[in-house]
């Protein structure tokens, strides 16, 4: 019974040290999360990966809510995930317009191979 | 006393975790895995998405490891999240590098289906040039021979006619018409004198030069002696002229004879100069062709 108050104090003590203490906030991760983001929305990811980025946007509030309060290893993570939500967005963003426009050209072939193949059997 | 150690002992273990617990069983890891795995497995992925697959592996590594050290749940599922998410990342990628492919080999095809189609019209755009061409020559060239046929019936016709005016052919209504004068024969014969043979000679002449000319011969006479005595001399002098061509080469089939005894007097026969006259030999032209004018031969 003498021990045990002991050792939950001292663990106490520990587990405030590592994982409560507030280590500097990560302003730097935070900036470079709005910056995808930002980037994002220009490359027209609204059109063509909204769930993901409006994922990114989400995450990126709770990392500005975590800042605010000071609660540095929460802003931490929901940066660095609106950050990778943010790169999906785009990457999602650019194979959906790329496929777009192999779906187009595609259609375009057709056509012309449709006409060419009209203009063939004219007399 | 016991129980209340263990319960007491667990409240500190609580708060000795604190902030966190410890996870065993997370969901996100094993979806991580898979997504890694699944990216991994992409034949492409190695090529087109290595940057990508490396950050999955990398993510993936650190949420087991910070499961092995049993980190706190929320700390591990963020780890498995951003290896899913960079897994992700990485076949989106790879559907972007396949989608460019697709375009790259759509541009090469639709311009080869353009160069086609240009060689193709070239193509028909020479033959039709070639056609038009040729149809250009044939027209020109039937143009020449048209040119050449009608130079040629031309010069026929004027050489004919300068050998029909040679033979001192009159131009009547009935065509061409030469006429042997009485002094070629003897009185009361048949026979042709020696001087007929010059005219005869052109005359025949006349016809070999000209294939598809054909000639009507009428034997007159004045109006002495009976009709049936005229009639026999009259065709008797005709047959002569027409056996005297077929002595030069001339078939018989393109040569008409008849005689019209005392019919159709040139002049008087009253007189001996008129009645000379009447006694006659007429040979009649067809055209070139072989067509007489009002189609005497059937007269």
């Amino acid at each position: 019974m003498r021990r045990f108050p002991l050792l939950t104090w001292s663990v106490l003590a520990g587990a405030a040290l590592a994982g409560c203490a507030n280590p500097p906030l990560p302003v730097a991760e935070y900036a470079r999360a709005q910056t995808l983001v930002q980037q994002a929305e220009r490359n027209q990811a609204q059109q063509f990966a909204a769930v993901d980025l409006e994922r990114a946007r989400k995450q990126l509030q709770q990392a500005h809510k975590a800042m605010d309060a000071r609660e540095a290893e929460l802003a931490e993570r929901y940066a660095s995930e609106a950050a990778l939500d943010a790169e999906l967005a785009l990457a999602r963003s650019a194979a959906a317009q790329a496929e777009e426009s192999a779906a187009e050209l595609s259609a375009s072939i057709k056509d012309l191979r449709a006409e060419s193949q009209r203009n063939l059997s004219r007399p | 006393m016991t129980k209340k150690l263990l319960a007491a002992g667990s409240a500190s273990l609580l708060l000795a975790v604190g902030c966190a617990t410890t996870a065993k069983n997370v969901y996100e890891l094993g979806q991580a895995s898979s997504a890694v795995a699944r990216l991994a497995y992409d034949p492409l992925a190695s090529q087109s998405a290595s940057r990508e697959l490396q950050k999955a592996r990398e993510a993936l590594k650190r949420a087991e490891q910070a499961l092995v050290a049993k980190k706190s749940r929320e700390e591990v599922v963020h780890l498995a999240t951003l290896a899913i998410r960079q897994a992700e990342i990485g076949t989106a990628r790879l559907a972007e590098v396949r989608a460019r492919q697709q375009i790259a080999d759509g541009e090469a095809e639709r311009n080869a289906v353009l160069l086609e189609a240009r060689e193709r019209e070239a193509r028909l755009a020479s033959s039709q040039a070639a056609a038009s061409e040729l149809a250009a020559d044939v027209s020109q060239q039937a143009a020449l021979l048209a040119e050449r046929r009608a130079q040629s019936s031309r010069r026929q016709l004027e050489q004919s006619q300068r050998e029909l005016a040679a033979l001192q052919a009159k131009q009547t209504k009935r065509g061409m018409v030469l006429t042997l004068g009485d002094v070629l024969f003897d009185t009361d014969q048949a026979e042709l004198k020696p001087g007929a043979a010059p005219t005869l000679d052109r005359l025949a002449q006349f016809l070999r030069d000209n294939d598809d000319a054909r000639v009507l011969i009428e034997g007159y006479t004045d109006s002495r002696g009976t009709d049936d005595y005229n009639n026999d001399l009259s065709r008797r002098r005709a047959a002569a002229v027409a056996a005297a061509l077929e002595t030069r080469g001339i078939s018989d089939n393109r040569v008409n004879v008849t005689g019209r005894g005392e019919t159709l007097p040139v002049a008087s026969n009253e007189t001996p100069a008129g009645r000379q006259r009447n006694r006659r030999v007429e040979i009649v032209f067809s055209d070139l062709s072989g067509n007489f004018v009002n189609d005497v031969a059937q007269r």
